[in-house]
């Protein structure tokens, strides 16, 4: 090879080095510029061709019973929605869109001439109306999803759940108090799509992590049904206004059911007026009548100035304070405490007020949670009103003791009767059993003592003399349940009737608030009317209401009927023929329901704090549960219920700490 | 002269591998990166029956909900079975 070539082929090799080189360079340079200099802009640019945002409906919590059914909740619906500056031949689409959507066609041409950029045409429509307006593929017109509120028991609850509105916020009863929980934030996710639009990823918090809470309630729906049926029934029945139905749970406050009529469905909620929305257990205050002199009873036995056996003189039916009289519904003569009572004798009252006197009732009353908020955690809860006796006339602190001058809620009454039914101790009651997210609970609510009114002594001295109201010949024989002893106070209050500024001859409210069973409260119930017709006594057109929901809500929590042997073979009165033919009632031969007690036998109760309690009748459940309770050491013989006991009742039990119990089968 | 050329030789067969090993690398890159594309498109899939799958539960429970309301059940029950509420009588309350 020539010197010449040689020199050729590296002049070459360096040429095509530089070229190399120089591409190299420009590489180097437009990798600069796009990555240094542009970088972030072009990036930003790209990420915009291959993510986007999608957002998913905001959820309300779900709102459960005490046994976990479901009693609101939410699911996803489509809205329709339209940009009507998209939309080209409205004439015809608005046409189209009414036909399809069951609507007024100068709705949606009106919609659809708004000047606005985006409107809604109807929101939360039906899966079949969604379909019809997808099939007309109309431009302009678009869909998305929403959350809407659903409540499967409808009228049951309603007024305690209360509704939330088109935009998931609370407005009435639970929904509007526990908004802050119940309300779900929307979730918004990222999206990673490709060149052709298809997602590739989500990234970005998922339901659990941003959901809103559950509530989980003390109601129970199947009382709360029954409460509302029999509460229905009753209005009808009496032509009343409208009508509340509390029933509780007086050892810890929990309202199981609360049912007000007129009823409202919260599904279709702008369907009914405002005042159909209202709880009127807690937002409405009414005169307690007579109801009132069940805490008249308290106060005074409280206080030592009667005994049951306090004989008063009624003064044959008409008894003068100033230059007014006070009428009772019989002349009525020498009545004992718990014939007063029994018969609800308002001259009696009067003279049970006078010996333990105004300032010590006003105190009680007070003790007993009248003239403050129950702390229900309701919004609209009022207190009532309950006058300074320096404010009050003579005739008002005399008719104070049955009941006029004052005024509760029926949620009050349930309440102060839960304190009598729950030894003295006065609860505050409560809707909210706990808050819960995905994860568990997140926030529990506890019965709470608000205080303690009277003692266990007394309550138990005045639930005794409340049985009688409900026995033959008291107030209200119509509440009482077959195989359980009811303890109750009747209540027939004047409305006032506002144009003469006196009270109405016409106008009732009729109660009855009583518990059961009276040696041991399970439930205790407040039933009122508004302005029944007929007869408008609270023992005629309320204590039946309360007979019902009381038998029906007995059975379903498991509380069973006391049993007592029978000596006499006999059963109790009023127990169907039927069922004693059958055998079915458990007292067929040797048990029957218990014969109620004589108003005597208030002093004789062996459950006594510091006493050998009476078991006889009890399962061995039963035996078990109470012994344990007490710390006794118990031997149990045969199966069946317990007919003999030893130590016999009312035995001290600081000496007796073990006990024989005898069972035997029933029949 | 000899040593030389297996000298080459081992070279070109130690080029020849490197290059096998490079591709390799490759097309397990690419194959990775198709296979990760494919597994992302079948997890959105998934992530939206989820989505659905828990929406259409929820309905479901609505729809339990409504049929198991006591005016449902009573309705059911009284109308179309005959039954009625035991009187109480008819209860049988066992030890």
């Amino acid at each position: 090879m020539r010197i010449k070539d040689k020199k050729w082929i590296r002049i070459r090799i360096y040429i095509t080095g530089i070229c190399f080189f120089l591409v190299l360079c420009i590489i180097f340079l437009r990798a600069y510029q796009l990555q240094i200099l542009e970088g972030s802009q072009l990036s930003s640019l790209a990420k915009e061709g291959y993510t986007g945002k999608f957002t998913l409906a905001s959820q309300r919590g779900t709102i459960f019973d005490r046994n976990g059914k479901e009693l609101a909740l939410s699911i996803e619906v489509y809205s329709i929605y339209c940009y009507p500056k998209r939309v080209k031949d409205k004439t015809r689409t608005a046409i189209l869109i009414a036909r399809a959507l069951d609507i007024d066609k100068r709705y949606v041409v009106k919609k659809l001439h708004d000047s606005r950029s985006f409107v809604w045409i109807k929101r939360k429509v039906t899966p079949e109306e969604i379909k019809r307006v997808r099939e007309l593929n109309i431009a302009g017109i678009n869909f998305t999803k929403e959350s809407r509120r659903y409540y499967p028991c409808m009228e049951t609850g309603a007024h305690v759940i209360g509704f939330a509105s088109q935009d998931n916020t609370g407005l009435e009863g639970i929904e509007l108090q526990y908004n802050r929980f119940l309300e779900g934030q929307e979730i918004r996710l990222n999206r990673i799509h490709d060149a052709l639009g298809r997602p590739l990823l989500f990234d970005g918090p998922g339901r659990e992590e941003e959901g809103p809470f559950d509530l989980i309630l003390t109601l129970d729906k199947e009382i709360n049904y029954k409460a509302q049926k029999a509460l229905r029934e009753a209005v009808e029945r009496s032509g009343a206004e409208s009508g509340v139905c509390i029933v509780m749970r007086p050892q810890t406050g929990e309202i199981l059911a609360m049912a007000v009529v007129p009823e409202f469905n919260p599904n279709i909620f702008w369907r009914f007026r405002p005042f159909e929305w209202r709880n009127r257990a807690v937002t409405d205050c009414y005169e307690p009548g007579s109801t009132l002199k069940a805490f008249l009873l308290a106060a005074a036995l409280e206080e030592g100035v009667i005994t049951p056996e306090t004989v008063f003189n009624c003064e044959k039916g008409e008894y003068p304070i100033g230059n007014f009289i006070i009428h009772d519904s019989r002349p009525f003569g020498m009545l004992r405490v718990s014939e007063i009572i029994k018969f609800s004798s308002n001259i009696g009252a009067i003279k049970i007020g006078q010996r333990l006197g105004p300032g010590r009732f006003h105190h009680y009353l007070k003790r007993f949670g009248f003239g403050e908020r129950t702390g229900i955690a309701f919004p609209g809860e009022r207190k009532g009103t309950l006058r300074s006796i320096k404010a009050t006339s003579l005739l008002g602190k005399n008719t104070l003791y049955f009941g006029q001058g004052i005024s509760v809620s029926p949620l009050q009454l349930a309440v102060a009767f839960g304190a009598i039914a729950n030894g003295g101790h006065l609860m505050r009651p409560y809707l909210v059993k706990s808050i819960v997210d995905k994860r568990g609970v997140v926030r529990e609510f506890y019965p709470l003592v608000r205080r303690d009114v009277i003692s266990s002594e007394t309550a138990r001295k005045v639930r005794g003399i409340l049985e009688g109201v409900v026995r033959k010949g008291g107030t209200a024989p119509k509440a009482a349940i077959k195989g359980y002893v009811v303890a109750g106070k009747t209540g027939t209050a004047q409305k006032v009737d506002r144009e003469k500024k006196t009270y109405s001859d016409e106008k009732f409210v009729a109660f009855f608030g009583g518990f059961v069973p009276s040696h041991s409260p399970g439930i205790v119930i407040l039933v009122a009317l508004d302005e029944p017709k007929g007869k408008p006594y609270g023992g005629f057109v309320a204590a039946p209401v309360f007979s019902d929901v009381g038998s029906w809500t007995l059975n379903h929590l498991n509380i069973t009927p006391s049993f007592q042997p029978a000596t006499s073979g006999q059963v109790a009165d009023g127990q169907s023929e039927a069922a004693r033919a059958r055998g079915l009632w458990a007292g067929k031969q040797s048990f029957s329901c218990p014969v109620e007690r004589e108003e005597e036998s208030v002093a004789l109760d062996p459950d006594l704090p510091g006493l050998m309690p009476d078991l006889k009748g009890l399962g061995v459940r039963d035996v078990l549960r109470k012994t344990r309770q007490l710390g006794l050491k118990v031997v149990i013989r045969g199966s069946g219920r317990a007919v003999e006991q030893s130590p016999a009742p009312g035995a001290p039990l600081k000496e007796e700490r073990l006990l024989t119990v005898t069972l035997r089968p029933p029949g | 002269m000899k040593e030389r050329k297996g000298g080459s030789k081992r070279l070109f067969h130690f080029l020849v591998i490197m290059l096998f090993l490079f591709l390799l690398a490759g097309i397990s890159h690419v194959w990775v990166n198709f296979k990760r594309t494919q597994m992302a498109y079948i997890l959105i899939q998934l992530k939206k029956e989820i989505l659905q799958i828990e929406e259409y539960n929820r309905k479901l429970k609505l729809e339990i909900a409504f049929l198991k309301s006591p005016e449902y059940l009573e309705n059911k029950a009284v109308k179309e079975l005959g039954l009625r509420h035991p009187l109480p009588g008819e209860i049988v309350f066992l030890p």
